[in-house]
């Protein structure tokens, strides 16, 4: 927490400084060109990350080496083959997408040597703001509609090398936003922006919309999510179906009631 | 990491493909709450059970099969059947509607269940509490020489919830027992013997059927029995033989016969005498030539012409002389004589012709003497009267000859007859041989059977008698029913361990089920078969303080359910089982003595 801390004060001293805010070890994207020179930067809540299992944030949670363990496979994969979007899906709501696309993008936050791009791509219930106790204004689904500057959507929440982009208010034409020009044209310019940048997105539901399976063509990787004891065997299969034209990383499986080995270590 | 296709699995534990008992263990583990819950539950029910139910108590008593004080080589008994099998019919009586309703009445047993069901079911009910079993034991068959079971006791039991109750049932059944075994006895004995007593009379009266039938056959068919064949056949060869010679005799006769009768007529009836040489007839011959030559004159001339008056004069003096008559026989043959002669002149001359007239004349005159001499005494026939010695012995002779021929042909028309008769009775023997030989033969069989029926009777009134004096087998009690201390039922501590092994299963049992039945992802492993390769990572559930609060707020509830239905179920039982306080002591009781019991 202590570095989080710093860092924020040094960004907001930044900030009323007025100084433009520079690239790399205060929150993310920043760029010389391009419309984002400055990112809001915005506390999270501690409430609000624990009740939504935000583990990453503490220091010295139990799971942080878990957590690690995926960031640490899913760059391997994804350094071999040169892919910097992933996608974080499941097959139902409510299996723990967010909560593994939040931990694992803080988790990726901190390793040095990259930032981190976390796309809230989940329309209907947006839910990584919540993660982090924020209430934007702004986000995806305004940048899509009413073409708001994504510069003005974009969050970093404390974390360094960290950025959010929410999906801003609920919105039932989800699916179409997401298959429209604009969408393609910005998934396309996210990526190609910064070199060194992952770009998780946190995707709906495989099973329940389509959004995912529109927008899953734009990633290159993708992580499946499943909770032990609630996932039905078939929904895993369906997914995998779904799932063969992308390159699937692996699989998660979350809310498990088996012992974890070394939870002290 | 590649991962292959869809692997099929359904959930949990099916998925493995190699199910250990780790994956079972595990299972268990996981849904333990699932498993204790019906566990606990059964253990209660089953200690309940256990402690509950009201204790039998039974009541034996040991009967004895003696063996018979007399030998059965010296008196077989009439009664049959391997001792099993008697003792089986003996309880099939004993436990009769009858006895039982009895028993239950004078004992008043089973009040509730009488108040509630028909007579007929608490009577099968006791039929069911009362038990027999064989003690056999290994003997030698005295046939065979093979080692065997027999028979050699069993045991009458009687169960119910008061002992003392049970052991004067027992006592009642015991009575029955040896009673209805005596009474059996003596009555199959009884038995035996009327059968026989009645099939001996059956062959007497057919015995004495049969003598009847052949006495009467004998009668009827006298003389063409089988015996008196030969006798027959004798008889007959001995009246063919005196056939034969009385036919050789006959030969002779006729033979002799016809010789005489060729003699005589050789020979003159009228032995002729000479007189000067020339020979003189006989006054009998002259008369009958006069008498012919009248005749003829008196046709030929007529009645008044003198010369036939002349000789009517010359005749009736000679006639004066011999006193002979017309002879009837002479004018007889005369008439016929003339009547053939005139027939002949008739037809070959007219009527007025004088032959015919002559022959008509003549026919007339005769007629007229006949007449005459019809009405005159018959004179002596000495016209007739040959006086030829050798005449008269030739005469005597043939007389002699005809009437042996006579008498030979009567006997030999007797000797037929009784030939033909004998014949008669050797035709008709073959049949009656037939008929008397199928009498002979079952009067024979008859007596045999006879014979042998006696014997049996004879042996069976023994028997009888043997039964009437208790010297055959009998029953003995040497084991009379005791009043029960300790209950045979239910045997507590069995059901506590049975209970508690099943509630053990069916909590298992539970947990496995539901978990066969639920087809999310269990484990790990399971991701990993399905996909391909493992999960990147396992992320365990991290418990937030609202899940905490809400486990929380879910035990409560389900601890008010459950207390909730348990007060429901006592005040239920309370209600209209048994009161509360009552349960209770009797539990304790029964907890108490059984663990008296296990210390012992």
């Amino acid at each position: 927490m202590e570095n989080i801390q710093k860092a924020l004060e040094k960004a907001r001293a930044r900030r009323e400084s007025g100084a433009p805010a520079s690239s790399a070890p205060v929150g993310g994207a920043a760029s010389p060109s391009g419309g984002y020179t400055r990112t809001r930067v915005i506390r999270p809540d501690p409430a609000a990350l624990k009740e939504h299992r935000i583990i990453v944030a503490e220091n010295g949670h139990r799971l942080t080496d878990t957590f690690r363990i995926l960031r640490t496979q899913v760059m391997q994969e994804m350094t071999a083959g040169r892919h910097r979007t992933l996608a974080v899906t499941g097959p139902n709501p409510n299996e723990g997408k967010t909560f593994i696309a939040v931990n694992l993008a803080v988790s990726l936050a901190m390793l040095t040597e990259s930032t981190v791009l976390l796309v809230d791509l989940d329309l209907r219930r947006p839910a990584v703001h919540k993660c982090f106790g924020l209430k934007p204004d702004v986000g995806l689904g305004e940048y899509l509609l009413h073409s708001v500057p994504l510069a003005d959507c974009l969050i970093n929440p404390g974390i360094d090398r960290l950025v959010v982009l929410p999906g801003g208010a609920p919105l039932r034409t989800s699916s179409e936003l997401l298959s429209s020009p604009k969408m393609l044209s910005l998934a396309r310019e996210l990526k190609e922006r910064y070199p060194d940048r992952v770009i998780v997105y946190d995707l709906p539901p495989l099973l329940v919309t389509d959004d995912a399976l529109v927008f899953l063509s734009h990633a290159e990787c993708c992580l499946l999510v499943a909770s032990e004891g609630k996932t039905q065997v078939s929904d895993i299969q369906r997914s995998l179906e779904l799932l063969q034209s992308t390159k699937l990383l692996g699989t998660v499986l979350n809310k498990s009631k088996c012992r974890v080995r070394g939870l002290n270590y | 990491m590649a991962y292959d296709g869809v692997n099929a699995g359904e959930g949990g534990l099916s998925a493995v493909a190699s199910k250990s008992i780790g994956d079972y263990l595990a299972v268990v583990w996981s849904r333990r709450t699932l498993v204790l819950v019906p566990a606990i539950l059964l253990m209660i029910l089953s200690f309940l059970v256990a402690f509950l139910l009201p204790p039998v108590y039974r009541s034996q008593a040991t009967i004895l099969i003696e063996e018979p004080d007399v030998p059965p080589e010296l008196v077989l008994s009439t009664i049959t059947g391997f001792a099993d099998e008697r003792i089986q019919a003996i309880t099939q009586r004993v436990n009769s509607t009858q006895n039982l309703s009895a028993i239950i009445e004078r004992y008043n047993l089973y009040p509730k269940s009488r108040a509630k069901l028909p007579l007929t079911e608490v009577v099968d009910k006791m039929r069911d509490d009362i038990k027999s079993d064989l003690i056999s034991a290994d003997v030698k068959d005295p046939r065979s020489g093979r080692a065997a079971q027999a028979t050699i006791a069993f045991t009458v039991s009687f169960d119910y919830r008061d002992p003392a109750t049970a052991q004067r049932v027992a006592n009642e059944i015991v009575n029955l027992y040896l009673s209805e075994n005596l009474r059996e006895r003596q009555s199959k004995a009884n038995e035996t013997t009327n059968f026989l007593s009645g099939e001996t009379a059956r062959l007497q009266k057919l015995i004495n059927d049969l003598e009847k039938r052949i006495s009467d056959l004998k009668q009827t068919s006298a003389g063409s029995l089988p015996e008196q064949m030969d006798y027959n056949l004798q008889r007959i060869s001995r009246a063919e033989t005196e056939l034969r010679d009385l036919d050789r005799r006959v030969d002779g006769l006729e033979q002799q016969r016809i010789y005489l009768e060729a003699e005589l007529l050789k020979m003159s009836p009228f032995g002729s005498y000479v007189v000067d040489g020339q020979r003189v007839m006989s006054p009998g011959d002259q008369l009958k030539a006069l008498k012919t030559q009248l005749i003829t004159l008196s046709g030929q001339y007529g009645a008044n012409h003198p010369d036939v008056v002349k000789l009517r004069r010359q005749v009736t003096a000679l006639e004066g002389e011999t006193g002979g008559s017309d002879d009837a026989q002479t004018l007889r043959r005369e008439q016929e004589r003339l009547s053939a002669e005139l027939a002949q002149a008739k037809e070959r001359y007219s009527e007025s012709h004088p032959d015919v007239i002559k022959l008509q004349r003549n026919l007339d005159a005769v007629q007229a003497s006949l007449k005459q001499s019809r009405g005159k005494p018959q004179a002596v026939p000495t016209a007739a009267q040959p006086d030829n010695p050798a005449y008269i012995q030739l005469q005597a002779q043939l007389q002699v000859a005809k009437s042996d021929l006579k008498a030979i042909a009567e006997q030999r028309i007797a000797i037929k007859k009784q030939i033909a008769e004998v014949d008669k009775l050797v035709a008709a023997t073959p049949l009656v041989e037939r008929e008397y030989g199928q009498l002979m033969r079952d009067y024979e069989s008859a007596q045999r059977e006879f014979e042998t029926i006696r014997q049996k009777q004879m042996m069976a009134q023994l028997g009888e008698t043997l039964e009437a004096e208790r010297k055959g087998e009998r029953f003995l009690l040497i084991e009379p029913p005791s009043q029960p201390t300790k209950p045979i039922k239910p045997k507590r501590l069995a059901i506590l361990a049975i209970g508690f092994v099943l509630s053990i299963g069916a909590g298992i049992g539970t947990a496995l089920l539901v978990d066969g039945l639920d087809k999310s992802i269990g484990s790990a492993k399971q991701l990993a078969l399905m996909t391909g390769a493992a999960p990147l990572v396992v992320v365990p559930y991290i418990r937030t303080a609202m899940d905490v609060m809400r486990e929380w707020i879910a035990r409560l509830g389900v601890t008010a359910a459950v207390l909730a239905t348990v007060v429901a179920l006592l005040m239920v039982v309370d209600e209209f089982i048994m009161p509360l306080d009552v349960l209770y002591s009797i539990l304790e009781r029964q907890v108490e003595a059984t663990f008296i019991r296990l210390g012992e």
